[in-house]
Formats: C-alpha cells, sequence, structure tokens
C-alpha cells in the first residue's frame, strides 16, 4: 500500500474511493471542527504528548470485523518512518478500545494531527474489481465506484450515477434544471501555482499577482476557482520548507509544463505563456511520471502544480515539497458533488473528501 | 592474322555493336521518357498546388464570412463585445476556438479595431493581447498569405485570409487559415520522387548530397509573427526531384545491360570460336592435304559431298589432283620411254664399240684371205687378242646390263660371311684390305647375292681409287649401330684413296658416269637401286685427298615386319 498517494490522491475519483476505505482516528468537518473518525473520544494528559483514543462498542449493523486499537498500532508499526515523521513516537494499544499515543513533543495541531490521511488505516473491507473498471466497496449498502477521468460525467449521471463529482462548471449547469439532483460546493480543496526553481530565469510578462489570478479564475480555467487566497500552508511560520538553494545555475528551457489529464493546469500554464511575451516559452503537458521525473530533475522552465488547499500537518506536508524553488500561488478551485435526492447521506471533510455515511456510522451518529 | 582468328574477332564483333547499340537505344528512350513523364507530372503538380491554393483560399474566405454573418447576428457577441457584458466573456472568449473546431480552420482569431484579441481558436489564452499587425499584414498581402504563428505548444503555417465587419458601429477583423504543412502537403507530397517543400527561409537549397534539385518555384506572401518584424516576405512552394528513384533506375538498367553483353560476350566468344573452328577446319584439312601432295603422292583424297564453296574447292583440288595424277603417270611413261631410249642407244653405242673391232678384225682377216690366204693365221693371230678383248668387253657389257634389274630374294643374311667371301675372291693388286667385323653382328634383311653385289661394286672401287697407289688401304668393318630403331646394322668401305670432289659426288649415282678408264658408270647406280631394294640406307662421305667412306645401314632381321606370303 502506498499510505503517500493515500494522503495526496491524484485526482477527485482517487480521494472519493480512499476515502470509503480508509479512516483516520479523527477527521475535519467542512467548517474545521474535530470530528470524530474511528475513535468517538479522546483526552490527552497534561503535557499534552499523551493522547488517548477511545473506540466506539460494535455496532450491531456491520457484518464486518471492527477495528480495533491492536489493528492501528499495528499499522502504523508496519510504516513507522513515514509515522515518527509526523512527531509520534509510539502508539500502544491498551485494549481493543484504547489506543494511547505519545507525541515526540506537544503539538498545537493536534488532535487535528491525527486526522492525517498519512495515519489512516484501512477500514478491512475488500474492495472488489470487476474487469470493467468499476470497484464495489462493500459498504452497508455497497458503494460501486466508476473511476473514470474521460467521457462525460453526464452521461454517468444519466445512466443514475447517485454521485458525482465533478470540476465542469457545464455539468452543474447541465443539473440545475434537473429537480432529482442537488449539487453542493466541496471546500476549497486545490490551490494550483506556478513552480519555478532557483537558478532558473523568471517567467516575465506576466502582470501583477492579483490581477493575474482574478483574470485566471475568471477568464482562463473552465472550473470553479477563485484568486488564491493567503495563508498558505507552504509558505507560514509552521511549513517548517527549508531555505532555497543558492546559487545553482539550471539549465535553459524554454517549456512550462504541467499534467497532461489536467485542464486546469493547461489552462494556466497556456494563459502564462500567452501573457509572457516570450515567444519561445511552450506549454507542454508531461504524463504523471514524466512530470515527476521533470520536477525531480529541475530541468524545465516553469510548472502548473497543484496542492492541496489545507493539510493536517503543514510542517510535514512542506517537507514534501520540491526544495529550491519558490511558490507562486494562482487560483483556488474547488469541486461541485451532484447527488441525486434520495442517496445515502454523505459527510465532507475539511480536505473536501466525501464520506458515505453508512448505517453503522448512523447508528454512532445517534447515540 | 589467322583466317579463323579474323572469322572469330568477326563474329564477336556482329554480336557485340548490335547488342550495344540496342543497349544505348534502350538507356536514351528511357532516359526520354522518363524525362517527359517527369515534365508532365511536375505541371499536373504545379496545378494541383495552384488549384488547392485558390481551393483553400475560397474556402477560408467563404467560412470567414459565414463566421462574420453569425457574429454579427449573434447577441451574446453583441453584449461581450460591444457592451462588454462580463456574463458573456466567457461565450466570447470560447468562441472561436468551438467555431475553429466547428469551420475546420487550424488558425482562428477575432479582434476589435484596435488589434486587441478578443477571442482565439489556436492558442485560447492568448485573449486581451495586442496584435495588430496581423489583420494589417495580411490586408497588405491582398488575399490569401502563409502565416507563421503560435499556439501554446507549438507553432503552425496557416493559409490565411483575413475578414472584417461591423456590430455596433464598431469594426471587427476576423482572422481565419488552413493548416498548410500537414494538410496541404501531405496531400501533395504523396510521389516519392518528387517532393512539395513549402519553404520559408529565403536561399534554401535542396540536400544536392541526396541528389535532389528543385524543378520548380511557386512564391506566396507570408508573414512570420513569431520574427516579430511587421514585415510580408515571401515563401515558396518548392518541387523537388529525388534523383534516388531514377539513379537506382538507371542503375539497375545498367546492371542488367552490362550482364546481358557479358553474358552475351562470353557466349560470342564461345561461340565464335566454335563457329570459325568449324568454318576453317575444312579449309585446314584442304591445306593440310594439299601441302602432302607431290609427284610421288598423288594419293590424296579430296572427295566431299558438301554443297558449300568449300566442297567446291575440294572438288576442284580433287579434279586438279587427278589432272596431276595423269600428267605424272605420263611423265613417267615418257621417262620411262626416254631412259629405255638412252639405254637402248647406251646399248648400241656400247655393242657398236665391242662390235667394231671385231668387224674390223673381220674385215682384216677377209681381206688378208682374199689377198693372201697362208697369212691368214699368222694374221688371225696378230689380232686375235683384239679379238678376245672384244668379246670379254661384250661379255661384260651383256653383264653388266643384266645387272640393271636384279631379281630380289629376302632372307636373313651374315653380312660377315658375305664379306669374307668377297674378301677372299678380291685381287688386291697390291692393296691392303682389311676387315673389322664386329663377333655378334645379327643377320641382316636380305639378299645375299645382292650384298655380294653391293659389296663387291664398293669394294672394287675402293680397290681401283687405290691403283698405283703404295700403301693404300682398304677396310671393310661391321658393326651394330646404337640406339637405332629399327635395329640396323652398319658396313662402313673406307680406303684411302683419292677422295670425291663435289662434282663428282652429286653426280656419284647417275648412270654411266664414272671417273675411271674402262668404267661403266652404273657401279653405284646398281648400288643405289640395289641399297634402296633393301630398305638400307647409302652415306658418302669423301673429301679431296682424304679417302671415302661409304656407309651402308641394313635393317636387322629382327627387326624388319614379317615378310608377306609370297
Amino acid at each position: 500500500m502506498d499510505w503517500a498517494r493515500v494522503s495526496n490522491p491524484a485526482n477527485d475519483s482517487e480521494r472519493l474511493l480512499f476515502r470509503q476505505l480508509f479512516e483516520t482516528l479523527v477527521r475535519v468537518d467542512c467548517r474545521g471542527e474535530i470530528r470524530p473518525g474511528i475513535a468517538d473520544a479522546w483526552s490527552s494528559d497534561s503535557t499534552g504528548r499523551i493522547w488517548t483514543f477511545t473506540f466506539p462498542e460494535p455496532g450491531q449493523f456491520t457484518d464486518y470485523p471492527p477495528i480495533t486499537a491492536g489493528a492501528v498500532a499495528s499499522s502504523w508499526k508496519a510504516r513507522e518512518p513515514g509515522i515518527q515523521a509526523l512527531g509520534i513516537d509510539s502508539a500502544a494499544a491498551l485494549d481493543d478500545r484504547t489506543l494511547r499515543v505519545t507525541l515526540r513533543a506537544s503539538r498545537d495541531s493536534a488532535p487535528r494531527l491525527f486526522a492525517d490521511p498519512l495515519l489512516s488505516v484501512d477500514r478491512r473491507v475488500a474492495a472488489i474489481h470487476d474487469p470493467s473498471g468499476r470497484v464495489v466497496v462493500p459498504n452497508d449498502p455497497p458503494i460501486e465506484f466508476e473511476l473514470s477521468q474521460a467521457g462525460d460525467p453526464r452521461d454517468a449521471l444519466d445512466r443514475g450515477v447517485d454521485l458525482v463529482v465533478t470540476r465542469d462548471p457545464a455539468v452543474a449547469e447541465y443539473v440545475a434544471s434537473r429537480p432529482e439532483f442537488v449539487t453542493f460546493p466541496l471546500p476549497w480543496g486545490r490551490t494550483y501555482a506556478l513552480l519555478q526553481f532557483t537558478g532558473t530565469q523568471p517567467i516575465s510578462g506576466i502582470p501583477g499577482a492579483d490581477s493575474l489570478r482574478r483574470s485566471l479564475a475568471s477568464d482562463v480555467v473552465q472550473a470553479e476557482a477563485r484568486p488564491a487566497q493567503p495563508p498558505f500552508w507552504w509558505s507560514g511560520p509552521q511549513s517548517c520548507r527549508p531555505d532555497v538553494l543558492m546559487g545553482v545555475t539550471l539549465p535553459p528551457s524554454s517549456r512550462l509544463v504541467y499534467s497532461r489529464t489536467d485542464e486546469i493546469a493547461r489552462s494556466l500554464a497556456e494563459r502564462i505563456v500567452a501573457l509572457s511575451g516570450n515567444t519561445q516559452l511552450r506549454a507542454a503537458g508531461l504524463g504523471e511520471i514524466e512530470l515527476a521525473a521533470a520536477l525531480r530533475d529541475r530541468r524545465e522552465r516553469g510548472y502548473i502544480v497543484f496542492l492541496p488547499r489545507n493539510v493536517a500537518a503543514p510542517c510535514h506536508a512542506s517537507a514534501a515539497l520540491p526544495t529550491g524553488g519558490w511558490l507562486e500561488p494562482l487560483i483556488d478551485t474547488r469541486a461541485r458533488a451532484i447527488v441525486r435526492r434520495g442517496a445515502p447521506p454523505l459527510s465532507i471533510d475539511w480536505s473536501g473528501s466525501i464520506n458515505v455515511v453508512g448505517k453503522e456510522e448512523r447508528s454512532r451518529g445517534s447515540r | 592474322m589467322s583466317f579463323r582468328t579474323r572469322l572469330f574477332f568477326a563474329l564477336v564483333l556482329a554480336v557485340l555493336v548490335p547488342l550495344g547499340a540496342l543497349a544505348y537505344g534502350v538507356r536514351s528512350e528511357m532516359e526520354r521518357r522518363l524525362t517527359s513523364e517527369y515534365e508532365g507530372r511536375i505541371r499536373s503538380l504545379v496545378s494541383v498546388i495552384a488549384a488547392d491554393l485558390d481551393g483553400e483560399s475560397r474556402t477560408v474566405a467563404a467560412r470567414l464570412r459565414a463566421l462574420a454573418s453569425e457574429l454579427g447576428r449573434s447577441d451574446r457577441f453583441r453584449l461581450a463585445a460591444v457592451r462588454g457584458e462580463p456574463s458573456s466573456r466567457r461565450y466570447l472568449l470560447d468562441y472561436a476556438g468551438n467555431a475553429m473546431s466547428l469551420s475546420g480552420l487550424s488558425l482562428l482569431q477575432i479582434q476589435d479595431s484596435a488589434g486587441r484579441i478578443l477571442s482565439s481558436g489556436h492558442f485560447r489564452n492568448e485573449f486581451d493581447r495586442l496584435q495588430p499587425e496581423l489583420p494589417r499584414m495580411l490586408a497588405a498581402a491582398g488575399g490569401l498569405a502563409l502565416v507563421r504563428t503560435r499556439t501554446p505548444d507549438t507553432t503552425i503555417l496557416a493559409l490565411a485570409r483575413v475578414h472584417s465587419f461591423q456590430v455596433g458601429g464598431r469594426r471587427f477583423t476576423i482572422v481565419g487559415g488552413a493548416e498548410a504543412e500537414g494538410r496541404l502537403l501531405g496531400r501533395l507530397a504523396r510521389d516519392g520522387e518528387l517532393t512539395v517543400a513549402l519553404v520559408t527561409r529565403p536561399g534554401w537549397q535542396p540536400d544536392t548530397s541526396q541528389g535532389a534539385r528543385i524543378l520548380r518555384e511557386l512564391p506566396l506572401p507570408f508573414l512570420d509573427l513569431l520574427a516579430q518584424n511587421e514585415r510580408v516576405d515571401t515563401a515558396r512552394f518548392v518541387i523537388t526531384q529525388s534523383f534516388g528513384t531514377i539513379k537506382a533506375l538507371r542503375q539497375s538498367v545498367d546492371r542488367w545491360l552490362m550482364i546481358a553483353l557479358a553474358l552475351t560476350v562470353a557466349v560470342a566468344l564461345i561461340g565464335a570460336a566454335w563457329l570459325s573452328s568449324r568454318i576453317s577446319r575444312p579449309l585446314r584439312d584442304l591445306a593440310r592435304k594439299t601441302s602432302e601432295i607431290d609427284l610421288d603422292r598423288l594419293d590424296q583424297s579430296f572427295e566431299s559431298d558438301r554443297p558449300d564453296e568449300i566442297g567446291a574447292l575440294s572438288r576442284l583440288l580433287g579434279a586438279m589432283t587427278e589432272r596431276l595424277r595423269v600428267g605424272s603417270a605420263r611423265l613417267r611413261e615418257v621417262e620411262r620411254r626416254a631412259a629405255v631410249g638412252d639405254l637402248a642407244r647406251q646399248v648400241n653405242h656400247d655393242i657398236k664399240n665391242g662390235l667394231a673391232p671385231i668387224r674390223n678384225v673381220l674385215r682384216h682377216l677377209s681381206q688378208v684371205g682374199r689377198q693372201d690366204p697362208q697369212l691368214l693365221p699368222t694374221a688371225f693371230e696378230d689380232r686375235r687378242s683384239t679379238l678376245e678383248s672384244s668379246v670379254e668387253y661384250l661379255e661384260t657389257l651383256a653383264r653388266n646390263y643384266a645387272r640393271l634389274s636384279p631379281a630380289l630374294e629376302r632372307r636373313p643374311c651374315d653380312l660377315n660371311a658375305v664379306v669374307d667371301q668377297i674378301l677372299r675372291n678380291t685381287m688386291s693388286d697390291g692393296v691392303e684390305i682389311q676387315a673389322r667385323l664386329s663377333e655378334r653382328l645379327p643377320p641382316v634383311l636380305g639378299d645375299s647375292l645382292m650384298v655380294r653385289r653391293i659389296l663387291e661394286n664398293l669394294i672394287g672401287n675402293a680397290v681401283d681409287s687405290l691403283a698405283g697407289r703404295k700403301g693404300g688401304i682398304v677396310t671393310v668393318s661391321t658393326e651394330e649401330t646404337a640406339g637405332s630403331k629399327p635395329d640396323r646394322v652398319r658396313i662402313t668401305v673406307a680406303d684411302t684413296g683419292p677422295g670425291m670432289t663435289r662434282e663428282q659426288l652429286e653426280r656419284a649415282f647417275d648412270d654411266f658416269y664414272t671417273t675411271k678408264a674402262g668404267g661403266t658408270g652404273l657401279g653405284l647406280s646398281i648400288v643405289r637401286r640395289l641399297v634402296m631394294d633393301l630398305d638400307g640406307v647409302l652415306r658418302i662421305e669423301t673429301e679431296p685427298g682424304a679417302g671415302t667412306r661409304v656407309v651402308l645401314e641394313f635393317p636387322t632381321a629382327s627387326s624388319a615386319p614379317a615378310a608377306p606370303a609370297p
């Protein structure tokens, strides 16, 4: 299991699926409040280093074995280096329903820290992949996913799909006249930024940041967007970002690269190319592997990347960003969830993840 | 140079010259037809390019007119472009891209009167940029022009036109174009040898190292927006011909012609050699037969049933040989008659010579008998020696003439025995006769009487040559020749006499030639004839003052072939 992928899904489909398969001790709702996750109660000692999580009694509606404190401790133990990087010193199960977590130092971010997807554990349900690319998660009731990035989401809605997550405004316009659907925006989940490494000639001709961001948000991208709004977790005092590299001259390149599958990134790259006045500058879409390699090798003039708008552990997340460069935030974007009336209830996290609430959770909520 | 060689070369040339002419003709005709075909294709290609350019121009113009008409009627365009309505701005920004994909154009841009890009299809996000030079330069080009402009990720070359329209009292321009390189050139450049290139660089030349040359050029106005020089240049459709295919064709034709030539040369050489040999062989045979003809050998056959000239020549030679044969026979008969006549005259002369003393003695005795019979006995006694010598002379003559035609009887003959017998009966008259006889001499095949007559003549001549000379020696020796085939026995009769001059030697075998007083001149003639009859060899080695050596060689009895049955 690639837990880094779980914490940073490549697209909205993966985010939706992973949210059904993995669970954290607590979660942060769309208003930023801490909510029960695997644990339904938590407390800390006076030092703020030792946290005790209490798991609920197994419900009567589930057909699957409950997640125990021992299972969480074992899962974390198996990926100890990554867990410790978050500042967690140890985790021990006192019994099936009690988990004691010791932090290396008191953290202001706790207990929000425990909502970081890196600390999630699998829900002990086996997803079923069928040959057509569908994934069935045995929830109550079972959830069937179509993990397609291609195709028109309107076709999926017309086929009877209950939930569609999309960033295409045309889809929202389509369902506006359809009374069987409800549309609601998800939290601003992504911030697109221009990344350039130190030693690279800055891209010239870009107008002032505010007017550029407004133009990008209003005219350029085909998505619900706004000018990127501070604060940005990677630039604040909590980001823990290392100093940029100095004195490094990178090979000249005339490409501004972006992910080939990301239309918003493409539009941003094209607009910057159009505004630069540099006739040699080109926008180039790269595949996922190529883009990762280009970021690692720092061989391009600039990169259009997106980052999660909110992270549970900014310091840890900043450490994963490429070093030796600067990020120019451009726009924030958010997706929309289109839900068929009568579908199972949903809960929305701070990160924009959607959780289909099953019977057990509903019963726990009722308690 | 022999007839056969000349014939050989003539045949080779007779094959090679027409073949060479054929090869040259085929190659020249191929060259001419290819050139003609290329010219036709070039003309056709130029026409197609011109027609395509005209067609593209008309198509682009028609689509621009249609789009301008639609924009003029569009409320949303009016709201966005004229009134600046924010709600219609996205419609305006996306309009060119949507219209471009619907109209099949590759370049589409809408500008306001200030040259600000309101909507761009090939580069959606270049909106709000100022680019007034494009419609201005297109208008200056006066119709279709080639435009190089950029898209977000590359550059394109498009055949573009400009069209203007008015909405709400404002003037707008719409620039549209079709992609030139892929669509137009892809349609044209399907010929492997003729290549159409769209050249925008001045002074461009094809890669001559690949054997290409420019055949025709079609100029076209060219606007390079990337160069930012706001100048109308000239681009060219360049038709180049690659010599690769025709060169390969030529090489192939040359190769096959050379192969055909080589094969023909080989076949011609073999055929000419065979034919010249076949033609010249009868001539060589005729030459060989003709060279063997002489008067002693006229038995060559020139019979031929060939109907051609060689047959005719052969028959002519046969007829000529036959005439020679008849002539030779006549000649021999004449010679024989002449010889008989000579001999008869000689005999007549000799007999007359022998009879003349006898007649004189008889006439004398008759006269004495008539005049004084008592003196007859005395006169007879006085003339008796004359009678006896004359009779002896006649007897000798008779004996000598009888020897002219001896009968031949071949049988093994012991030479040493014959030599011994001769030497015992020979009157040496003071000449020393020495015999050096080989003890192991094989018998020869011959007639002992003939051998005896040969040796008697030779030994007699040798003794006679020493008459009156003191200390003269005649040596008779026998020996077996070494290494000769067939095996032979050599007899040498040598004397220490005066020898012979060259003239004497040349006439030594002539009949009736003699240097001896009282000699008949028939001895050596008879010897030569007898030696030849016995298949022997006779050689005389002589020098004036140094004596004479007569060397005879006879085949041995063992080496001779079996005698034919009598």
